[in-house]
């Protein structure tokens, strides 16, 4: 199917989707029409968003939207289900290489309150239980816990802790108060090795004590053996060496994918439907046959609009490089609507795209991997590494996305801003983005014009 | 010239310092409003805020330890560090208890804070030399537990807790007593105490980071002869209840026993806003305390709200001295 790519409203979709079945699509399971996500399962913004119109995005769009659904149909199959919490792409790697595990982030209710546009009162249930809005998004994911009418409870919580943001820090520690017990383990703060200290060197090219790497791997041994003690089944090194295969197999897809994506001209695939595909990273969505299904998908019809020439936008329109996920998901749409387009992207989970390493012991590379995490290292490094990702892509701008309540966002939003000012010359903007923008709208958009037309100013200048 | 490493958390001993032939000074910050600041600082804590902008702008050459026992202080550090490098050590303080490997790790972090010592003009510590030291200070907590209030500025704690324990022992009213918990005080909080005492309580807990709660714990002569390094980290670590800890449940206990040892009637959680640890503790803080609690967010202030604050607090301390008709 070699139609122009488009990005359409949902109505538009419902159209696209009759077309798309006329033609012979074919469609795994959770396949469907879209607008039963936001009519059935209440998810409200997708009536604001534009989609892309590929048959590979509609399926992206029902890998998402269908995860809910998949983890009742898991706990009702009797599988056991692993709530992992913060980092982002290290417990469920061990999960699923055990038989009959799914491992999925309640953290992910840090969408819910978007894609429902607040119908679902998450926000207002954690205010009353205490986590209020000087929290991050994240806090909503409490109130999934408790309310139960979302993800359902997993059967066990496990939860890094360390350097982590204090927002989750502390809400893992009230949801444990709360009658959900967490089982914790600890990521300390990545520092330089001292002078003749033993250092590795991670996935994302930092280096880090090998003391540092020893301590995560020790507490990884410890979720090891909670996730063995929990589920009867023995997850041992030749185990962990698989599932780690089938998650570097994932971020293969991916960097291929984000290669393609990000430095065809113009832009195969918009920026919405690539952080999504970003995301699939850190749990396979609940499930890795399908999330390879729908990188593969997406990587071929990248390629057919490239050598088509075909794609979004103009060539040549300016390039963003976007820090963090917007708590919108509207604001990714946004960008494009005001002349950008994506080129590098460090949506916090960076080191769940780079390739776990396979020639050392299983824990220890998915400690290396863990310690690789942006937000475990300095600002400092988190804005090194996007300066240089910044300056491969030919970014000419930066956006770091503000996420309200953050505790990281107040200094980060400045260094960043600071070594990319420094480093690059390039203009940055400091945008906050809440869960739904539409109040905002018009200051969100007058701020992205702003920057296109000053990243415009310097191509000219 | 001796060299002065200031710090501001309870997990940085003092006595570790000290045994480098270092002089150890706990910050007390000015307010950022009234400093230079670093730009646009929404949603920082302001007491991490004012903790590094008052190391940015000091002109006395001192090194700096900070630690990760928040995320806001972590990334204050590294705020620091864009500009002075060398001078900011960050300890990483573990927040896991109850595993062997967070002890080992903090006492390697002690270690690699010594050899940081070491590199900025400091001596190797020596056994007697720290047992020496550990000795003195903890006779001096001893003393401050037993409320005689420091003479000298203390570096073994909050210098603005033992300010607050020379009110609590000046103050001889007889009216509902009452506990403070939360966030490090600074200068300016001293105004909640006299607040109280306008309002007819008094203070009978400072559970406020950086004073009595966290004061490191009484020694073991024995064991500080055998191993004082041993020693020190089972006193820190091992002894001092803090809001960062997973689980959290040791200092819920800690200040239950409190409240019911010191018969405290109330307690003020005292928050700097943006301060998500203990703005999250509170419901559980409400649950387990056995007593009302009164957050009060410290930066509200700043904003005309000094008059809400004293109002509220007024309100409370007026309804704890009429006991509940029966
Ligand atoms: S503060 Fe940032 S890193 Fe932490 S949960 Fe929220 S968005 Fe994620
Ligand atoms: S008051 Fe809270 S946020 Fe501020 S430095 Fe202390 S623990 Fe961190």
């Amino acid at each position: 199917m070699t139609d122009p790519a488009e990005k359409i409203t949902l109505d538009e979709w419902d159209h696209r989707y009759r077309e798309l079945c006329c033609r012979g699509l074919r469609e795994p399971d959770y396949g469907g029409s879209l607008r039963r996500h936001a009519e059935a399962g209440g998810d409200r913004r997708l009536l604001r968003l534009r989609m892309d119109n590929s048959a590979a995005a509609l399926r992206l769009w029902n890998l998402l939207l269908s995860e809910e659904d998949r983890l009742h149909r898991a706990r009702a199959e009797g599988k056991y289900l692993v709530g992992a919490m913060k980092d982002l792409g290290t417990v469920p790697v061990m999960a699923y290489a055990l038989d009959n595990t799914i491992a999925f982030y309640p953290d992910g209710a840090w969408w819910t309150p978007c894609l429902m546009e607040h119908s679902e009162g998450l926000l207002a249930l954690a205010d009353r239980l205490g986590v209020d809005d000087s929290f991050c998004p994240v806090r909503a994911m409490v109130a999934a816990l408790v309310d139960q009418k979302h993800f359902p409870v997993p059967d066990t919580l496990v939860c890094s802790v360390g350097a982590t943001c204090d927002d989750m820090a502390a809400i893992a520690q009230r949801i444990d108060e709360l009658g959900f017990p967490v089982f914790w383990w600890e990521i300390p703060h990545r520092r330089a090795a001292e002078p003749d200290e033993p250092a590795v060197e991670l996935p994302d090219g930092f280096r880090a004590p090998a003391a540092q790497v020893e301590f995560v791997a020790g507490g990884l041994d410890r979720v090891r053996r909670h996730l063995e003690a929990e589920t009867g089944q023995s997850l041992d090194d030749a185990r962990l060496a698989a599932g780690i295969g089938r998650a570097n197999h994932v971020r293969r897809l991916l960097a291929r994918l984000r290669h393609f994506a990000y430095l065809g001209d113009p832009s195969p695939m918009p920026a919405l439907e690539m952080m999504i595909a970003e995301i699939l990273s850190i749990h396979f969505c609940s499930n890795w046959t399908e999330t390879v299904a729908v990188l593969e998908d997406l990587l071929a019809e990248v390629r057919r609009r490239l050598v088509a020439g075909g794609g979004h936008g103009a060539p040549g329109t300016i390039r963003i490089y976007w820090v963090n996920p917007p708590a919108d998901l509207r604001a990714m749409n946004l960008l494009e609507e005001c002349g950008g387009r994506i080129c590098g992207t460090d949506y916090m989970i960076a080191h769940a795209l780079d390739p776990i390493p396979e020639d050392v012991p299983p824990l220890e590379a998915l400690a290396r991997a863990a310690l690789a995490d942006p937000l475990v290292g300095s600002t400092a490094d988190r804005a090194a590494r996007i300066c240089r990702e910044a300056e491969a892509s030919e970014a000419e701008a930066v956006v770091v996305s503000r996420i309200p309540g953050a505790s990281h966002c107040a200094s980060e939003a400045l260094l960043v801003g600071q070594n990319v000012g420094r480093r690059l010359g390039l203009p940055v903007l400091d945008l906050e983005v809440p869960p739904v923008l539409d109040a905002m709208e018009p200051t969100v958009r007058a701020r992205l014009e702003a920057l296109v037309e000053t990243a415009v100013n310097r191509r000219h200048a | 010239m001796v060299k002065t490493v200031a710090y501001c958390h309870p997990l940085v001993p003092c006595e570790w310092i000290e045994s480098h032939g270092l002089r150890s000074r706990w910050i007390v910050p000015r307010d950022a409003e009234a400093s230079a600041g670093a730009g646009s600082l929404t949603g920082m804590c302001p007491y991490a805020r004012a903790v590094v902008d008052s190391l940015a702008s000091s002109d006395e050459p001192s090194l700096a330890v900070l630690t990760t026992a928040c995320d806001q202080m972590r990334r204050g550090a590294g705020l620091l560090a864009e500009d002075r490098p060398d001078d900011v050590f960050l300890l990483h303080v573990p927040k896991t208890r109850g595993t062997p490997g967070s002890r080992a790790y903090y006492g390697d972090e002690l270690r690699r804070l010594g050899r940081w010592l070491v590199a900025g003009g400091g001596n190797a510590s020596t056994a007697d030399r720290l047992a020496e030291i550990m000795a003195r200070r903890a006779a001096a907590r001893d003393a401050f537990r037993r409320g005689e209030t420091p003479v000298e500025t203390p570096s073994w704690c909050n210098p603005i807790a033992a300010a607050l324990a020379a009110e609590m022992n000046a103050n001889d009213s007889q009216g509902a007593a009452l506990g403070l918990v939360g966030g490090p005080l600074r200068q300016r909080d001293l105004a909640v105490a006299r607040w109280i005492r306008a309002a007819g309580g008094r203070i009978a807990l400072d559970a406020t980071c950086g004073g009595y709660r966290t004061l490191a714990g009484p020694i073991d002569p024995a064991a500080v002869a055998r191993d004082p390094f041993e020693e020190l980290v089972r006193i820190y670590f091992d002894h001092i209840p803090t809001i960062f800890e997973r689980p959290g449940d040791r200092l819920y206990a800690w200040l239950a026993g409190q409240v019911a040892a010191r018969q405290v009637r109330g307690l003020l959680c005292l928050r700097h806003v943006w301060c998500d640890l203990w703005h999250a503790a509170l419901p559980r803080l409400k649950e387990t305390a056995g007593v009302p609690i009164l957050e009060l967010d410290l930066g509200d202030e700043d904003h005309g709200g000094e008059s809400r604050l004293r109002g509220r607090l007024e309100a409370m301390i007026e309804s704890l001295s009429h006991p509940e008709p029966r």
